[in-house]
């Protein structure tokens, strides 16, 4: 669905990204890992289009990235951003309609999955609230809601989400349930979610494939079942780690060792 | 939200009727007694009056204050923020240096282009003038792809500043005419108005309310920030600048015929956001009202005001806008601090 060949990008002298190839299948959640400044987030940006100053080539469904014009891509991928910037008091609902720009799709339909994922993702509360008065976590929510009505609007067969921190200032349930609620959607509605997670346990439980960057190199682009293993995932998180099993489940458990305090 | 549909659908009819009496009020007024009804059967003073003074001048006051507002608004979205204004982050500050430039310079330019441009040389200088400006803020207060108030404001005081001196010293060069140009291009005058001029006013208000009135969605999706417009199909740079182009071509030209005047672009984009909220689908063809009706108004006032003498109009939008620039400043000073 989406292939990376030689993928190369340099910004001010120097080389955030090398020599990248690798190829992302449709219907399946994968977490981007790895250290801060590993090149995760200028992955996103060449993934999602606004990044075009890469070497190489990067095709999404057989086509070339860069002649892909952004409002017919926009059709078929959203992302959703680190930050959100929030600079007039719009209501929640109204942030979320905006998931609709690249549609034409009426306002009926726009306002009933609206209210679908209104209901999805427990924000009936917040509905007529200011967007700035919200916390920082349920902003992120509502921003989640909003990329998410973009892909439920989409006539593509195989919608995706490029998701850039999704858990940030999320608490343990919210992170729970937006990542089960991926997880549901990816098998269910045929969504492809690459997502850039810093919570290894959290990615380890949902997802499917993985892509591990270390200082802009590809260390390993596989399913979790191959490479969740301590001596990649300490190349790649600069650290070292205990993968065990949870007693109940087969979801590895990721642990990192400390000097302090023995296991 | 079926309520706040209501609610607007209640409010719209107030601005076309409010600006219909209006404009009847300010052919009506002024410092000759005459009726709408002498346009007809007056008397030639009253004909002329009406005709050649009054008419061409509220329709210019109407045209100008659409624009001034409307590019306020569309400023305000691509940056983010209910401060900003032309005159503040020193667009107008640039236009007015750039027509004194001309019009105390003119005979350095060459002939050639002084013959085809015409009456045109003014709001084509204005023109340029604003557009420098725009690019330089735009550009200067962008920091990692994100445009950063602080920025914004300080480099609109510096270039405020920078304008001001370079403006003044020109006119401490020029002789008494120049001096009182000066004044006219510091307080804005909507007596200069005749239809020769309307006539490039009418065409390029025209298209630039078509502009923003096209770009309302797209507004929208910049408000929650460049890389989530992108993510909705917005590609902001592009945008960004074709909004800064057109801004900058109703401020050049509001400047080139009426001078600097001041907070228009700042009282009704935030008055229309109060009332019907801060979607662009509002606040743009209500902003277009708006500052139809508040130019109109002003210029109702700066006729009568110290009849038979006239108030410079920039006065009156600046007494009003500048306690209203403050206000703001209050409400956001947790924000920006």
């Amino acid at each position: 669905m989406i292939e990376l060949k030689n993928v190369s990008l340099v910004k001010e002298r120097s080389t955030i990204l090398q020599n990248l190839t690798l190829s992302i299948r449709p219907s399946r959640f994968i977490s981007i890992i790895g250290r801060n400044g590993a090149g995760k987030s200028s992955l996103l940006s060449v993934l999602s289009g606004e990044e075009l100053n890469y070497a190489g080539e990067v095709k999404v469904f057989g086509q070339d990235l860069r002649h892909i014009p952004i409002g017919d891509l926009a059709k078929f991928r959203a992302i959703l951003p680190q930050q959100h910037i929030a600079g007039f008091s719009f209501s929640v609902e109204e942030v979320i309609e905006l998931g609709a720009f690249p549609h034409s799709k009426s306002e009926d339909i726009v306002a009933e999955k609206t209210s679908e994922i209104i209901k999805l993702l427990s924000l009936e509360k917040l509905r007529s609230r200011n967007i700035q008065s919200l916390s920082g976590g349920e902003r992120q929510k509502v921003h989640f809601a909003r990329t998410l009505l973009q892909v439920f609007l989409s006539d593509h067969p195989s919608p995706f989400l490029l998701l850039d921190e999704p858990a940030n200032n999320l608490d343990l349930s919210c992170q729970q349930e937006i990542f089960e609620l991926l997880k549901e959607l990816c098998n269910a509605e045929k969504l492809t979610v690459i997502a850039i997670v810093h919570d290894i346990n959290l990615a380890a439980r949902y997802s499917d494939d993985f892509i591990f960057l270390k200082a802009g190199q590809l260390l390993e682009c596989s399913p979790a079942e191959q490479c969740l293993k301590a001596d990649i995932l300490e190349n790649a998180l600069g650290h070292p780690v205990d993968v065990i099993y949870h007693p109940c489940s087969t979801c590895p458990l990721i642990v990192p060792k400390s000097k302090l305090i023995n296991v | 939200m079926k309520t706040q549909v209501n609610l607007i659908h209640h409010r719209s009819w107030i601005f076309p009727t409010l600006l219909g009496l209006l404009f009847i009020i300010s052919l009506h007024i002024g410092a000759v007694q005459t009726s709408i009804f002498a346009a007809f059967n007056g008397s030639s003073l009253q004909k002329s009056v009406l005709w050649d003074l009054r008419l061409p001048r509220s329709l210019g006051a109407m045209l100008i204050g659409a624009m001034l507002a409307v590019s306020g608004a569309a400023l305000q979205g691509i940056f983010r923020n209910p401060l900003i204004d032309a005159g503040i982050i020193g667009v107008t500050t640039g236009a007015s240096f750039s027509a004194v430039v001309v019009l105390s310079l003119s005979f350095l330019l060459p002939t050639a282009i002084q013959h085809v441009l015409g009456i045109y040389i003014l709001p084509v200088f204005a023109f340029i003038g604003s557009l420098v400006v725009c690019l330089v803020i735009y550009n200067f207060s962008r920091r990692w792809g994100k445009t950063d108030v602080y920025l914004l404001i300080l480099a609109g005081i510096a270039l405020n500043a920078i304008f001001g001196a370079l403006t003044g010293f020109i006119i401490y060069l020029s002789d008494d005419i120049a001096i009182r140009s000066f004044t006219f291009w510091s307080m804005g005058d909507l007596g200069g108005i005749t239809w020769q001029k309307l006539m490039l006013i009418f065409p390029v208000a025209i298209f630039c309310i078509v502009f923003f009135l096209r770009q309302v969605k797209t507004l929208d999706a910049l408000s929650l920030g460049d890389s989530s417009a992108f993510s909705m199909g917005v590609s902001p740079d592009r945008v960004n600048r074709s909004i800064i182009f057109v801004s900058a071509l109703c401020v050049g030209v509001a400047v080139a015929f009426c001078g600097a005047i001041g907070f228009v672009g700042l009282v009704v984009p935030h008055i229309i956001r109060t009332w019907f909220g801060p979607s662009h689908r509002m606040v743009i063809p209500f902003s277009i009202w708006g500052g139809a009706i508040l130019l109109l108004l002003a210029d109702v006032f700066s006729r009568t005001l110290i009849q038979p003498a006239e108030l410079p109009i920039g006065i009156i939008t600046s007494v009003v806008g500048g306690p209203f620039f403050l206000y703001l400043l209050f409400k956001q000073k947790r924000q920006l601090l």
